[in-house]
């Protein structure tokens, strides 16, 4: 009787379980349901399709099928009219002429980093996982200790011709895109042409024209061009920005020779914040708070209240992007004709100077960089697919699309079709390039300059990207290069780094407000020294040396 | 005799244990179904509370997720010591326990006070409008009642204006640390007064009507009514929730700071709970240090609790346990 009480009060909380577990799996399944099938479907192809390998430019119906998966975040002007990289041509045409066959996977929206972390702690990867490769914890070095990835230097060797000659052009891509042993570990998205600035600030020159000003180049010219603003037009924040801004774009604190963040004068690293030029940048970013000439709020703005101080003319100069901001506000007031927005130069301390930071993309991007998995089992005909792009038609393929369809060339010039640039479904020219091909983002493969080009079409536009640009060579001297670390250094630095950087971070705006007198600017370089920005400096140092050193 | 004795006692004992077993064996086959019914309530305590405390060994680890729980190397106290050196050890102890400390001054007393006020009240209907319409913000997704409070708060915002009249600077009031706390109270009681008086409005209807006829007949005005009768009358209940509310003391609602602070008002509204938010999620993935910091806190929210227990079930015999 006891007995049989007991075995039946197992076999309850054994089918609760079992309940429970049934609505776990259907829970956590139900998103990826389409993924598993498809990744089962795969497994039964791969096994038969283990034959000789053929990568490249093969209708050999006999050349056997390769199946890989492929994980990256979806770029909003795809989503915006795809559901997925499959539906975009570029890698319809790839479908056809290899035997290689894609299955993408694609996080929900907002959810990539959230994904990439869970893929990396189940270790359920895509052969191929294309993304930032930096968030990986402990960088690349660990990623390819952890068994993530798999170093692609003999592959590429023997493979990759176009992308060994692209190594071999450019030297500098080597260090960018392998760890402190020298391993690649991934292909990347490469840019060497020309235009590497594609953000900084804007003015309104129409004011300017009002008022009888030039165009300000100096820490002296601003303070009075601000002023001016201030006073005749009566604005209420006649510099508007955001704690983002104030330390991704540079503006006047740039113009004393620091930043917010490392860099390099003389082959030395620097922590800018602790910097003698940062307390002289403070002084007059604290004036200018109190004037009224810096916005009052830039604290607590958000991108869109910046947006909305500039179109409602309570601000005369902002920081931002050519695309993305600069493009925005001209059809925001496309039925304002005096609206003249341009991009003003990267201010200086003293006329004649050359602005030392400028927001410059090195040669290789830290998204788009696509990685080999463990989970791989064809590694070779994925190296040679991606290769492709660094040859001359893959690279075409990439950037314009399908001549005849995307693109003419006109005068020995790529020349974007109507299909791109008035697209008569409604799709601006960034969301109808995405559904052709993948130039406007970052792609494992080489960018184009004649791309930029054509992208910008405002005048205002085209200006903006030479006067960004013009420094972005002489800025390179001090940028500090994408270094890697070695797996105790990245989390050290980790350690240290988030300590210094909310100090900073709450410090800095202290001395702007003027809740703390700049007196005080001593004992913060003191305490951020106690914090061990000394070792963090050192191990900086041994990461910028070996990057130099490649 | 002796002998005897110690030789029924075991058989005794059995017999008791087996009568006892079998009492539970038929309690349980005539309430079958009600025990069925609680299996999901304590599965939900299995696995949504009990199995993850598994995962806090990760404190003493350097926890990586490619070697999993059980593959990361120990690394004993490096964690806690680390925080306990961090330079905003104190100021994050400091943050945490001020805001609880003026919630439990300033926002636990409130919903006390205006049930005592709304049972004073004899218009049944204006009793009625006036709950209603202060259950109403509790129903608000704080997401949405932040959202407003950024908005209002703002240079030009609703209540920075009111504010202006009265003689205060025109600001943003969320960039300045000063603010923080009496913002953060302040919504606090705002949203939660008219819902938090239910539970108290509930005791103060179970007071015996004789005890305040009692008290009118020995001259007691309606002052001396409150203080002697229906005060003395919730007071289990008050105590109650006062336990219960020491024991959450350290773990605040970071919801609602992370979605009102910023770099400029850390000074004040950085506590433990959002700084393990920054360090754990938001920027580094320090899973280890922040689970030692999260075992930290609830240590002490474990010790508030034993203790306000103690001291209570001293005082006036009213007890959790």
């Amino acid at each position: 009787m006891f007995e049989k009480m007991k075995r039946d009060s197992r076999t309850t909380v054994f089918l609760w379980l079992a309940v429970l577990l049934l609505v776990l799996m259907a829970a956590c399944s139900s998103s990826n349901n389409e993924n598993s099938t498809e990744s089962l479907t795969n497994e039964n192809e791969r096994s038969s399709g283990e034959g000789e390998p053929n990568a490249t430019g093969s209708d050999d119906p006999g050349v056997p099928e390769i199946n890989l998966t492929y994980w990256t975040n979806l770029n909003n002007n795809v989503a915006s009219s795809l559901q997925s990289l499959s539906e975009v041509e570029m890698y319809k045409e790839m479908e056809k002429d290899t035997n290689v066959k894609l299955q993408f996977q694609h996080p929900p929206a907002g959810q990539a980093n959230q994904q990439f972390n869970l893929i990396m702690s189940s270790r359920d990867f895509a052969d191929v996982m294309e993304g930032n490769w930096n968030q990986y914890a402990g960088g690349p070095t660990k990623a390819i200790e952890d068994g993530v990835l798999v170093p692609l230097n003999d592959l590429i060797e023997q493979h990759a011709p176009n992308f060994k000659k692209v190594l071999e052009d450019y030297p500098q891509v080597m260090g960018q895109i392998s760890t402190t042993n020298g391993e690649i570990y991934a292909f990347p998205s490469i840019n060497v042409g020309r235009y590497r600035t594609f953000s900084g600030n804007f003015i309104r020159q129409d004011w300017l024209d009002e008022l009888g000003l030039n165009m300000p180049e100096t820490i002296a010219d601003w303070e009075q061009v601000l002023q001016t603003f201030k006073e005749e037009k009566g604005v209420e924040a006649p510099f508007s920005t955001n704690l983002f801004f104030l330390q991704n774009i540079p503006s006047f604190i740039e113009a004393y020779g620091v930043t917010h963040d490392f860099f390099v004068e003389d082959g030395e690293v620097r922590f800018g914040p602790i910097e003698s030029g940062m307390k002289q940048a403070l002084e007059t970013m604290n004036k200018w708070y109190v004037e009224g000439w810096l916005d009052k709020d830039f604290a607590t703005n958000d991108r869109k209240a910046i947006d909305a101080k500039l179109l409602n003319d309570q601000a005369g100069a902002v920081p931002g992007y050519i695309g993305g901001s600069m493009g925005s506000y001209y059809v925001a007031k496309a039925d304002d004709p005096t609206f003249n927005l341009v991009a003003a130069p990267f201010p200086v301390y003293e006329k004649g100077e050359q602005p030392r930071f400028v927001p410059f993309n090195f040669e290789v991007s830290i998204n788009g960089q696509a990685g080999i998995t463990t989970a791989n089992e064809h590694p070779v005909e994925t190296v040679r697919w991606f290769d492709y792009f660094y040859g001359e038609e893959g690279h075409m393929l990439k950037n314009f699309g399908v001549e005849g369809v995307t693109y003419e060339i006109v005068d020995g010039y790529p020349t974007y079709t109507d299909l791109i640039m008035n697209n008569s479904n409604g799709y601006d020219i960034a969301q109808s390039m995405a559904r052709y091909f993948r130039a406007n983002y970052p792609t494992p493969g080489m960018d184009d300059d004649r791309y930029l080009e054509q992208y910008y079409t405002l005048p205002q536009q085209q200006d903006a990207m030479s006067v960004f640009s013009e420094h972005s060579d002489y800025s390179r001297a001090y940028r500090l290069p994408p270094v890697n670390h070695t797996v105790e250094e990245s989390s050290e630095l980790a350690q240290i780094m988030s300590d210094v950087k909310t100090y900073r971070e709450e410090m800095l705006l202290k001395f702007i407000y003027g809740d703390e007198s700049l007196d005080q600017f001593d004992a913060y370089v003191e305490q951020i020294n106690r914090m061990g920005i000394g070792r963090a400096l050192e191990m900086m140092q041994t990461a910028y040396d070996r990057y130099t050193s490649n | 005799m002796a002998e005897m004795h110690v030789a029924k006692a075991p058989a005794q004992k059995r017999w008791k244990a087996l009568r006892k077993r079998n009492r539970i064996i038929r309690d349980f086959k005539i309430n079958k179904y009600i025990y069925i019914m609680a299996v999901p309530v304590l599965l939900y305590y299995l696995v949504i509370h009990y199995i993850p405390m598994y995962g806090a060994v990760i404190a003493f680890k350097d926890f990586s997720p490619v070697k999993g729980v059980s593959g990361s190397p120990w690394v004993g106290w490096k964690h806690f010591s680390n925080f306990y050196d961090s330079y905003y050890f104190w100021r994050l102890i400091r943050n945490t326990f001020l805001i609880n400390v003026y919630q439990l001054l300033f926002a636990f007393p409130a919903p006390i006070i205006f049930a005592l006020m709304l049972n004073e009240i004899s218009r049944q209907w204006f009793k009625r409008t006036v709950q209603t319409v202060t259950y109403l913000p509790h129903f608000i997704s704080i997401i949405v009642v932040c959202g407003m409070l950024v908005d209002f708060l703002a240079r030009d915002g609703f209540i920075t204006h009111v504010l202006v009249w009265f003689g205060l600077e025109q600001t943003a009031l969320l960039s300045k640390a000063e603010y923080f706390r009496t913002i953060y109270i302040a919504s606090d009681i705002w949203q939660h007064i008219g819902w938090g008086s239910i539970i108290y409005l509930a005791a103060l209807s179970g007071i015996n009507p004789e005890l305040y006829e009692a008290s009118k007949v020995d001259g007691a005005g309606r002052f001396k009514q409150v203080v002697h009768v229906t005060i003395p009358g919730i007071m289990p209940m008050i105590v109650i929730l006062l336990i219960l509310k020491i024991g959450n003391m350290m773990e605040l609602g970071y919801e609602k700071i992370i979605l009102l602070y910023n770099p400029n008002t850390y000074e004040t509204a950085d506590v433990l709970a959002s700084f393990i938010y920054r360090r754990g999620l938001e920027s580094g993935s320090e899973y280890s240090y922040t689970t030692a910091i999260g075992l930290f806190q609830s240590m002490i929210n474990f010790m508030l609790l034993v203790m306000a227990n103690y001291i209570s079930r001293r005082l006036n015999d009213t007890s959790l346990w």
